[in-house]
């Protein structure tokens, strides 16, 4: 199995990152007694192995109806009855074809306060992380930038991905169940940063 | 389905192949070891692909307007005098300095603000007495901030790089939201409200870069090293309230708040005695109404206010 391009990571973290909380949400309204984690890797395994995506007009129906699919085949394995009406994507706005602009702007809201979300990270790792991710240096150039490490810069990207998985899967910031902040390093850590030119 | 891992510890494995595939260089038997794991359940296939999605740049959405856009059409001022000046005045070329210099000037006066939409779609919030000169070409996008705040939303563009000059930093930015201060007898201040930016000492070449991360704030004194700091979220709000036209507050003394009141009107706010100048105030406030404010002070801390034509004095 080949591991996704990354023209479709870029994809999924465009059009399917931004939906995931509420096909969480949804399929968590279901009360199916399925490990929901469970669902939602799959779908992101079905919607990266995908021979070409150019076909999906509608990104977050589109992830939601494989939500729901796999959904039904773990029902039909665990012989527990589906209870799953499709209708029910009404209810939260999946059935619609585009985002309400209420969406959009939320999502725009939801980027912002995932910014906010990296702050729970050391400042080191955060910074790190912003360089790659927001300035789109490589792990390499991150490294000499800030005079660390390049594993320390790997870890760190571990440790980000890991901790915004983590904020996704629990419904976004605006919950309070983000882990307090570790005090891993000093804040002053970063203010030491400098670098040559 | 006995050695099934859950679903938190695959979670924690495709952050770590993501991070350690997006370093790039993986050495063969690692390689064996990834694609053996990648290949033993869909999960771990699905959740590497979520992690990897989180790890691809951001393509940032277009800096949103914070404040509603200024209803007045774009000014341009005339400034330096001279005798070119006045003359182009005179023939009605109201837009001198572009004309003369390349360059746009705003302005803002005592307890005026404006927001300034930019040929590149960046935004700049201009606070009360203050002035910037932009000048933009085709490489970079240069602005000067002569004096007084500015808040910057900066549309990104990789290739021209937003640099904000004062007299003592350069602040470099590609995509995010700064703002910057440049206040009479204050070190020059940079505050980061998203993404980063560099800040630099202008006119040395081989100067040391500071990175300033979102949510914090440098400080770059005329005699001493730029320095940066982390700043609590909620701090971040305070001192940008000025761009709805608040002064916000949390523990300042009334001395530290008169001050500051003084930036956005001519009335000044008087405290004669040390132990009511000394008083720590919270609170929000209208900024360009200092005699509101001197009156909820006098309210909550059983003090007297007398208002006079430019000066309102608190005391016992």
């Amino acid at each position: 199995m080949k591991p996704p391009s990354s023209a479709r990571a870029m994809w999924l973290a465009e059009h399917i990152v931004p939906h995931e909380r509420d096909i969480r949400l949804w399929l968590s309204r279901r009360a199916l007694d399925l490990e929901i984690d469970d669902i939602i890797q799959e779908m992101y395994a079905r919607l990266a192995s995908l021979d070409s995506v150019e076909d999906v007009r509608n990104p977050r129906q589109y992830a939601a109806q494989t939500a729901v699919s796999i959904a039904l085949n773990m029902t039909r394995h665990a012989r527990v009855v589906p209870m799953i009406p499709l209708g029910d994507f009404e209810e939260i706005g999946l059935a619609s074809p585009e985002p309400s602009p209420e969406h959009a702007l939320n999502s725009q809201h939801e980027l912002r306060e995932l910014e906010r979300s990296l702050q729970e990270l050391p400042p080191l790792c955060r910074t790190a992380f912003l360089l790659r991710r927001v300035e789109n240096l490589s792990q390499k150039e991150v490294a000499e930038k800030l005079g660390i490490s390049v594993k320390t810069v790997e870890k760190y990207m571990t440790q980000s991905v890991r901790f915004l998985i983590r904020t996704y899967g629990r419904g976004g910031m605006s919950g309070s169940q983000v882990s307090k902040k570790k005090e891993g390093e000093h804040s002053a850590d970063r203010d030491r940063t400098k670098l040559h030119k | 389905m006995t050695t099934r891992l859950s679903s938190e510890q695959i979670y924690d494995e495709a952050a770590y192949w993501a991070a350690r595939v997006d370093a790039g260089d993986l050495p063969a038997d690692d390689q064996a070891v990834f694609e053996q794991w990648l290949a033993a359940d869909t999960r771990h296939y699905g959740a590497y692909a979520q992690a990897c999605a989180l790890l691809t740049p951001i393509r940032k959405p277009a800096p949103m307007r914070l404040v509603e856009p200024t209803r007045r059409p774009r000014r341009h001022f005339l400034i330096g005098g001279g005798i070119a000046a006045t003359l182009l005045a005179a023939m009605g070329i109201r837009n001198y300095s572009k004309w003369f210099l390349g360059e746009d000037r705003y302005r803002t006066q005592i307890g005026e603000m404006k927001v300034i939409p930019l040929s590149d779609g960046s935004v700049v919030t201009l606070n009360t007495n203050s002035e910037i000169a932009v000048r933009y070409t085709p490489s970079q996008r240069l602005i000067e901030l002569v004096h007084g705040e500015a808040l910057f939303d900066v549309a990104k563009n990789k290739l021209r790089p937003f640099i904000v000059q004062t007299g003592t930093a350069l602040v470099r930015a590609v995509g995010t939201s700064f703002s910057v201060k440049v206040l009479p007898d204050q070190p020059v201040q940079v505050l980061v409200r998203e993404g980063i930016v560099e800040v630099k000492r202008p006119g040395v070449p081989v100067a040391p870069v500071v990175l300033v991360a979102m949510n914090s704030r440098a400080i770059a004194p005329q005699d001493a090293p730029i320095t940066a700091k982390p700043v609590e979220t909620s701090e971040v709000g305070r001192e940008l309230a000025w761009r709805v036209g608040r002064l916000a507050f949390h523990g300042e003394t009334l001395a530290q708040a008169a001050a500051e009141f003084s930036r956005y009107s001519d009335a000044r706010i008087q405290i004669d005695d040390p132990d009511v100048a000394r008083q720590k105030v919270t609170g929000l406030f209208v900024s360009t109404d200092p005699v509101g404010f001197a009156n909820a002070v006098a309210v909550s801390f059983d003090l007297h206010t007398e208002i006079s034509d430019s000066q309102i004095r608190i005391t016992r």
